[in-house]
């Protein structure tokens, strides 16, 4: 008892004591940043879904370090949480020791290992959504929201060059390029595939982005469509109702199974939405329920989850990370231009009848960003209901980041 | 490849199988209405 310390108790605040003054400073902003996640969250001015769970992970793994590194990977310092690092060196027989000593330790690390880090929690992601999703919005105006989703993709497509510039190899700045497609799912895959060793803070920087965009896009929006056009009144598109649910899937098995044979790559993703699709339209009603309850919430909530408990200052405080969270908000910046470039090309050559508020759905977030658009425009307008239109760039804004992950996955290989 | 030839080869490329699936998604309803009882029920 003779070297007994009271703070020896509380492993938590001797480690952050022992930690050089600038991670412990980092950590707390961190722990703040996950308070305000969760606050934000709460209010709705962030994603709910993945801001409150994303929020408490931050908050609580940036206060858990302890004494602990069975790996020797991080001087001595660890958590009970993932160690997403375990398996990563070129010795084989030592990555199985790693895992297999590390997954009965971390509780969240078969999460991670067997869902996070192979994409299968991406896959029952867009399961969910797909089985959420109407493509009767996109059967009734495929070229209108082909165009808006095209241009939607700017972001993705040219932030490449620009990462390059800034040093990444072409492979990692085509991985970061790819958070301008706003569709998290497809930011795993391109990061897997394409930059293992960026996977985490760029998945990190994806899902805090995709949450910001609920939040920052309507200032983007207000700052370049005027209120006149913002108001442009629209009326639901015709004909919808009368798309029988045949077509619906006929449509749907049509367009996985082209796309899985154009882009083998990016096969499961795409394979996995419109199984939502055909499964909803099929009207299998426990199987819908299933999708759009429990495996769509518990993908979410253990994605957010995971994401938040990896945002340990180790990892956002790594010199790299910085320019990651500039390049990755600027992709989804010059995203989020394109598509109202898409809206207002379609409000020109409707000669000012489409309301050019629906191309920041082309940020194929779906359903945030068709939500965004609709209440920019009811706050203008009540009575212009752009929400079916922005729904069909939306859903065509997913097909449209699929092609060019497996694209980029496909000429980079 | 450089990093620019790679965005202009894949947006060239997305600009086309895009309008490709556009184009499937708009021919293929009216493709089920010319078969024989293509015009299925509405839900």
């Amino acid at each position: 008892m003779e070297n007994f310390h009271v703070l020896s108790l509380f492993e938590g605040v001797s480690a952050l004591l022992q930690m050089p003054i600038s991670v412990a400073i980092g950590r707390i902003v961190l722990v703040l940043l996950g308070f305000l996640m969760i606050y934000l969250g709460r209010k709705g001015t962030l994603e709910p879904l993945l801001m409150i769970p994303m929020g408490l992970g931050m908050a609580t793994i940036n206060v858990s370090t302890m004494f602990f590194d069975p790996l020797n990977l991080h001087h001595g310092l660890g958590n009970l949480f993932v160690e997403p690092q375990a398996g990563a060196t070129t010795d084989a027989v030592r990555n199985a020791a790693d895992l297999m000593t590390i997954m009965q330790i971390d509780w969240l690390q078969p999460i991670y290992t067997f869902t996070f880090s192979n994409g299968l929690i991406a896959c029952f992601v867009f399961m969910g959504i797909g089985s959420l999703l109407d493509i009767g919005y996109v059967i009734a105006r495929p070229f209108s929201s082909m165009l808006i989703a095209l241009f939607a993709e700017l972001g993705t497509v040219f932030t490449l060059p620009i990462a390059e510039f800034f040093g990444f190899s072409t492979k990692q700045a085509a991985a970061i390029s790819s958070v301008g497609g706003a569709d998290g799912p497809m930011v795993l895959v391109t990061s897997l595939k394409l930059a293992p060793e960026l996977f985490v803070p760029i998945a990190i920087v994806a899902y805090l982005y995709l949450g910001l965009a609920y939040g920052a896009f309507p200032y983007l929006v207000r700052a370049l469509i005027p209120k006149h056009i913002r108001s442009i009144k629209m009326d639901p598109p015709k004909g919808i109702a009368d798309i029988s649910s045949g077509k619906k899937i006929a449509i749907a098995v049509v367009a996985c199974v082209v796309l899985c044979f154009l882009l083998p790559v990016a096969a499961p993703l795409i394979f996995c939405l419109f199984f939502g699709v055909v499964i909803r339209e099929s009207g299998i009603r426990q199987f819908v329920e299933l999708l759009q309850g429990p495996v769509l919430y518990l993908s979410t909530m253990f994605l957010g989850m995971t994401l938040g408990i990896l945002c340990d200052a180790g990892t956002i405080m790594d010199p790299k990370v910085l320019p990651l969270l500039l390049l990755g908000m600027f992709s989804l910046t010059l995203s989020g231009v394109g598509g109202i470039m898409g809206g207002y090309v379609m409000y020109f050559i409707t000669k000012g009848k489409y309301n050019p508020v629906i191309g920041i759905a082309g940020v194929s977030c779906v359903p945030s960003t068709a939500k965004v658009a609709q209440k920019i425009v009811s706050k203008d307008n009540p009575f212009s209901m752009i929400m079916p239109y922005a729904l069909g760039a939306n859903v065509t804004g997913v097909i449209t980041t699929a092609i060019i992950t497996g694209l980029f996955i496909n000429l980079l290989k | 490849m450089h990093g620019i030839t790679v965005s202009l080869v894949t947006y060239g490329i997305a600009i086309v199988i895009g309008f490709f699936i556009a184009t499937l998604i708009w021919a293929l309803p009216k493709l089920i209405n010319l078969l024989p009882h293509g015009e299925d029920k509405k839900d």
